[in-house]
């Protein structure tokens, strides 16, 4: 793998399993911090990476929630669900 | 099980008991779907990690939690009216948020959108995305990441910025 996927690698490991660096990967993560001066950057601009795609990973799971509620209980839908769920609010 | 019939299969054996406990309590269909809905959000975000109990026991309890916590607001905004079918308009940092993961292209977005949210496993996202091997899977997510990064550092995004 490249160099600056390897990193890459390195840092997503910091943000979800930082107790679980190897030796090795806490030595190179110590040597990141102290010669690459850009390293807590690429960190910080990961974090909001990784909240990015949880973000729209949520959007799109709640849409997908949406769209079979409104098949099942589409106007015209005909099933067991829909009956047994519009008979608790009839009143 | 592919996730639409897992979220169906939800609705079918889970919704009438939270129904029907929002109904008993002068809650409308409306109501009952909204909590469900939330409900099935945080019963997804959970189910491969904090709770190894019964998936109906815990999806009825946080909807009555949910429940709980809407009577209380409401009761205490009385006057204030809120049209639950209206989507409210999207804030200026979820555009530049849609704006940023475009830029990843939709392949790549879906395959960090499996790593990262569904916490799927390298073997399942392998197969499904056609990958011949872990390793090549692996190399494809940390490309896909790279990508999504970069345009963040080209933004000059700061996370206060980003999540205003």
């Amino acid at each position: 793998m490249r160099v600056s996927l390897n990193k890459i690698a390195l840092i997503e490991k910091l943000i979800f399993h930082a107790n679980a660096l190897s030796p090795e990967e806490k030595a190179l993560f110590e040597t990141y911090s102290i010669l690459d001066p850009d390293f807590e950057q690429e960190i910080a601009q990961q974090k909001i990476t990784m909240d990015c795609i949880q973000r729209s990973g949520r959007k799109a799971l709640q849409r997908e929630i949406r769209d079979v509620y409104n098949e099942l209980f589409h106007p015209h839908a005909k099933n067991t669900l829909k009956s047994k769920i519009s008979s608790l609010f009839r009143n | 099980m592919e996730r639409k019939e897992l979220i169906k299969q939800w609705y079918i054996s889970y919704f009438p008991k939270v129904a029907s406990f929002i109904a008993k309590r002068g809650g409308t269909l409306d109501d009952a779907r909204d909590i469900f809905q939330e409900g099935l959000i945080v019963l997804y975000e959970k189910r491969n990690t904090a709770f190894h109990t019964n998936e109906e026991a815990y999806l009825f309890g946080v909807c009555k939690n949910l429940w709980f916590k809407h009577s209380t607001d409401q009761a205490r905004f009385q006057n204030a009216t809120i049209d639950p079918g209206e989507e409210p308009e999207p804030t200026v940092a979820e555009n530049r948020l849609l704006q940023l993961l475009d830029s990843a292209g939709k392949k790549c977005m879906q395959l960090l959108q499996r790593f990262y949210y569904d916490n799927e496993k390298t073997e399942t996202i392998r197969e499904e995305f056609g990958f011949s091997t872990n390793h090549s899977t692996a190399v494809q997510k940390y490309k896909c990441l790279e990508k999504v990064r970069e345009t963040v550092k080209q933004n000059s995004l700061s996370y206060e910025s980003f999540f205003e």
